[in-house]
């Protein structure tokens, strides 16, 4: 009798706690609804674009990407991005101690020379050995910094101490931007009445996308599983969550991938922090942190344009790695700035977002295990009623169902890149598959996080790379 | 009482089971139709891209003709007006080309296009967009109108410039600026929200087009909001106005650092060394990113003693300085 | 024989445009969308003028005057872009290109240029 009672309780908690996750799932699908339907506005205005690079007012930008044992692509993506359409900026590559020969090869291909110059760090790093630039004219924005090995946070940090312009562009080498990237990214900075602090945009999967000179030239669907349904994935992150957080200003998170900044502001806070896995993360929320305390009014830009395309890891094992990281990222950013939480001084960020990361991100997979757990227990002890447990999981299942469609109407209604109608078939099977072979996997990585993170595991882990260039057919 | 419990207990797990499967078949329903949206959307947007790429293969091919062939028969423009502008879609596509020709081109070449414009009567629709309640349509039949130079209701005007929407407002300011004959930044002293550096970009660029003489920018330098100040000491920098130097020079000691800050990068671009000796006088309160604007003035127009003046941030306990003022000795030595 | 014209450009307009007059004034036009289409062409071919835009997709305009300059230096380059800011100018010029003209252009005045750059 006593343990109906809490059988009851406990069912009743998850219950509310489903309706919860699922109304929240449900405002955020109409809020980015809005957003989209905005931007699409926006985007279709007449635009000057002729007006926009001849002018003297438009801000220059310093790229900053960290590399680490990247010979293999290094040139060819530099290449690339000396190719990008935006009237005055930089490059500096930072080769974070690789044990390969990322820096002959620059130092090869572009002609560098060491340059001498006073630098001044404004934030402390492991030792830089060297910085280079060309002696070529058509590569004269391009930099090298040579530092001993520190990790990505430390490496961009050594970027953000030897950079010329006042706003930085923080990518992953191996990173496919389109050609208007800087241009579209740096509106937000310019079009605001209020400082803006950072702006970032919406990540793609380029697996299996042809790509050629570091440019995708074909976006394909790829054939595995694991990367389709990551895309759905990044559907849902991107097109549904990040434009609603944009529009209600509750964006905690600008992806590594790509994301500009204020230098300024990110020194004052301090840089990006090397001691935790999730320093993308962790640098906005301070930044964000700080000025609310400052009381300056401020804001961050999301550019829903696809202007960037990253390699998704197709191993389960790799993938693996990358969620277990992620999940120690986001509970060690949360754990830093638990002041934060349900604070009414930070409004939006105090009583929605870092709640939001706390349930949704953090609790949810927890929850949901403790779910199955108790599901497998009810039916050891001979308690599972089939009836309602079925009737339960119908219900979860065709809402993320239909949750997945609904990003994948996102995608249609606003920039339809897979455009041979297979795919969108493919793309529709894969979101009835998903909730039930891709999604128990990355929830038990979430777990496995959480268990690595208590018992002190710090490293990033090793992530092995299929190489972004296709062979030639 | 174990079966009044059994009782609500059964019944209450019963009731829900109901409603569970009510709303699994309702999310089936609503993922269904979605699907089937998800297509409808997909072919029509194939055909309309169909419908897009065939005029615009046939509308470049009169428009090159039209403004190169030497042969080009005036008849082709009414041929053209009466079979292929019929829907809003092709007047749509007919519009927004003609303005790509327009901006990339200046002459002859932009006179006739100016001239066809009109010739294919696509002005007509334009008054329509100005008044819809659809923001982003004012903003496209402002940009046409402004573009076509089409001049427009004073009054219509100047309550597009103070729209809620600032696109709006940011194509009425160059609505101004192209079509005014004399005064073309006058419409600022009716400027009631601030300047955004984006506008500030396209007004930069519509005022190097202008072809009158350009305004004195002295006189917007008491306006009430900052950002118009910042923009107007700017542009005495950039349209080299040396006799309103005198009138930035107070605003080296200006309050507010943006303003301190534009003056400063205005006296380098213009070569005002006077500025150098105002700025020496307070260099110790000031803040670090000021008295690195003040350093890169005196690197680019002063001279070595009054870099010397400065040596004692060499002892100081600033680091950044210290580098800062080394890096600029290093520019002298050389 | 007809003098041979490349035009690289990535604006489609402006590429059109540029065919057609350049077509009519009775020279043998060849266009390239990209740096990297350009580069191939010029691989195999030779050309009485070079017309080539400064931003462009996968290989930028002064890479390709580099190489134009060092395979076949006594092409001329006229050089359409956007950009009026004077150190890209002289760079291009210390570069070696023939002509700079700027965006937005008169077709009219960049045919008498090219006439100007051909005779030389």
């Amino acid at each position: 009798m006593d343990y109906r009672i809490l059988i009851d309780i406990a069912s009743w908690a998850f219950l509310v706690y489903a309706v919860v996750i699922c109304s929240g799932y449900t405002f955020a699908a109409l809020f980015s609804f809005l957003e989209i339907k905005e931007y699409k506005r926006i985007y279709n205005l007449p635009s000057e674009e002729v007006a926009m690079l001849q002018s003297s007012t438009l801000p220059p930008v310093s790229i900053l990407a960290p590399a680490y044992n990247e010979e293999a692509n290094v040139v060819e993506n530099v290449r690339s991005m000396l190719t990008l359409n935006y009237p005055s900026y930089e490059i500096v590559v930072i080769n974070d101690g690789s044990k390969d020969n990322t820096l002959q090869r620059l130092v090869e291909t572009f002609s560098m020379v060491k340059d001498e110059s006073l630098r001044y760090n404004s934030i402390p790093t492991q030792e830089v050995r060297g910085v280079y630039t060309s002696t070529i004219k058509a590569y004269k924005n391009l930099t090298v910094i040579d530092k001993a090995n520190g990790g990505k946070a430390d490496a961009l940090n050594a970027g953000i101490n030897n950079c010329k312009h006042d706003l930085i562009c923080c990518i992953d080498v191996d990173c496919i931007l389109e050609n208007d990237a800087l241009l579209k990214l740096v509106k937000p900075f310019l079009n605001n009445e209020k400082t803006v602090i950072a702006s970032g945009g919406i990540i793609r999967v380029a697996n299996s996308c042809i790509i050629e000179d570091g440019r995708i030239i074909e976006v394909r669907l790829p054939d595995k599983f694991v990367a389709r349904a990551q895309i759905l994935e990044y559907f849902r992150a991107f097109l549904m969550g990040r434009m609603a957080w944009s529009r209600l200003d509750g964006l905690l998170l600008i992806s590594g991938a790509f994301g500009m900044f204020d230098k300024k502001i990110a020194i004052e806070a301090g840089g990006y922090n090397h001691k935790t896995v999730g320093e993308d993360m962790e640098l906005l929320v301070r930044m964000r942190r700080m000025m609310r305390n400052k009381k300056i009014p401020y804001t961050v830009g999301f550019i829903p344009d696809p202007l960037c395309w990253t390699e998704v890891p197709q191993q389960w094992k790799v993938l693996h790695r990358q969620r277990n990281r992620w999940t120690r990222g986001t509970m060690e950013t949360l754990w830093m700035h638990r002041k934060m939480l349900f604070n009414p001084k930070y409004k939006v960020l105090g009583m929605l977002s870092t709640p939001y990361w706390m349930f949704f991100e953090w609790l949810a997979p927890i929850i949901e295990f403790f779910g199955i757990l108790f599901i497998i227990l009810l039916y050891v002890l001979g308690f599972l009623n089939w009836t309602i447990f079925l009737s339960f999981f119908a219900l979860v299942y065709f809402f993320s169902v239909l949750y997945s469609i609904t990003a994948i109407f996102f995608e249609e209604y606003s920039f339809q890149q897979y455009k041979k109608p297979k795919y969108i078939f493919r793309l529709i099977g894969t979101a009835f598959a998903e909730p039930l072979f891709y999604h128990p996997f990355v929830m038990w990585a979430a777990i496995k996080g959480n268990i690595d993170l208590i018992r002190g595991k710090k490293t990033w882990g090793a992530m092995s790379r299929t190489g972004l260039s296709n062979p030639k057919k | 009482m174990e079966q009044i419990y059994e009782n609500i207990y059964y019944n209450d797990w019963e009731w829900i089971v109901k409603l569970n499967i009510l709303v699994s078949f309702v999310l089936i329903l609503l993922s269904l139709i979605l699907i089937l949206f998800i297509l409808y959307l997909r072919l029509f947007k194939n055909s309309r891209n169909l419908k897009k790429a065939e005029h615009y293969s046939r509308l470049s091919d009169f428009i090159n003709n039209y403004l190169f062939d030497p042969d080009f028969d005036e008849t082709e423009t009414e041929n053209f007006k009466n079979n292929f502008l019929k829907t809003n879609l092709q007047k749509k596509i007919t519009t927004k080309e003609i303005l790509i020709y327009n901006q990339n081109f200046k002459g002859e070449a932009n006179d006739s296009i100016k001239k066809l414009f009109f010739s294919l009567d696509l002005d007509n629709i334009v008054f329509k967009d100005l008044k819809s309640l659809k923001w982003h349509r004012r903003t496209r039949g402002l940009y046409t109108v402004s573009s076509m130079g089409i001049k427009i209701q004073e009054s219509l005007a100047v309550k597009l410039l103070n729209d809620k929407r600032s696109e709006v407002r940011l194509q009425a300011l160059l609505y101004f600026i192209k079509l005014s004959q004399k005064y073309p930044l006058n419409f600022l002293y009716r400027l009631e929200e601030p300047l955004t550096i984006w506008q500030q970009v396209y007004l930069e660029d519509a005022l190097k087009k202008y072809e009158e003489q350009v305004p004195d920018f002295s006189k917007w330098l008491t306006h009430k909001q900052q950002s118009v100040v910042i923009f107007c000491i700017k542009q005495i920098a950039v349209f080299n106005q040396y006799e309103n130097i005198d009138q930035v020079m107070p605003f080296l000691e200006s309050p507010e650092e943006e303003l301190k800050r534009a003056a400063i990068r205005c006296m380098r671009k213009i070569g005002h060394e006077e500025a150098i000796d105002v700025l020496l006088t307070n260099f110790a309160t000031e803040s670090t990113e000021i008295k690195k604007e003040i350093l890169k003035l005196i690197t680019q127009i002063g001279d070595f003693n009054q870099l010397q003046t400065l040596s004692g941030l060499l002892t100081g306990n600033d680091e950044e300085m210290k580098i800062e003022y080394l890096k600029a000795e290093e520019h002298f030595l050389k | 024989m007809k003098k041979r014209i490349l035009v690289i450009e990535d604006n489609p307009m402006v590429v059109k445009s540029l065919e057609f007059k350049l077509n009519k004034d009775g020279y043998e036009v060849t266009v390239a969308p990209d740096g990297r289409v350009a580069t191939e062409i010029l691989k195999n071919n030779n050309f009485d003028l070079v017309i080539t835009d400064l931003m462009l997709p996968f290989v930028t305009g002064s890479q390709l005057i580099e190489l134009i300059k060092k395979e076949t230096p006594e092409t001329p380059i006229i050089v359409l872009s956007t950009a009026t800011q004077e150190d890209i100018i002289m760079d291009a010029f210390t570069m070696g290109v023939d002509d700079f003209i700027t965006k937005p252009f008169s077709p009219n005045e960049l045919s008498l240029r090219v006439k100007r750059s051909l005779s030389k």
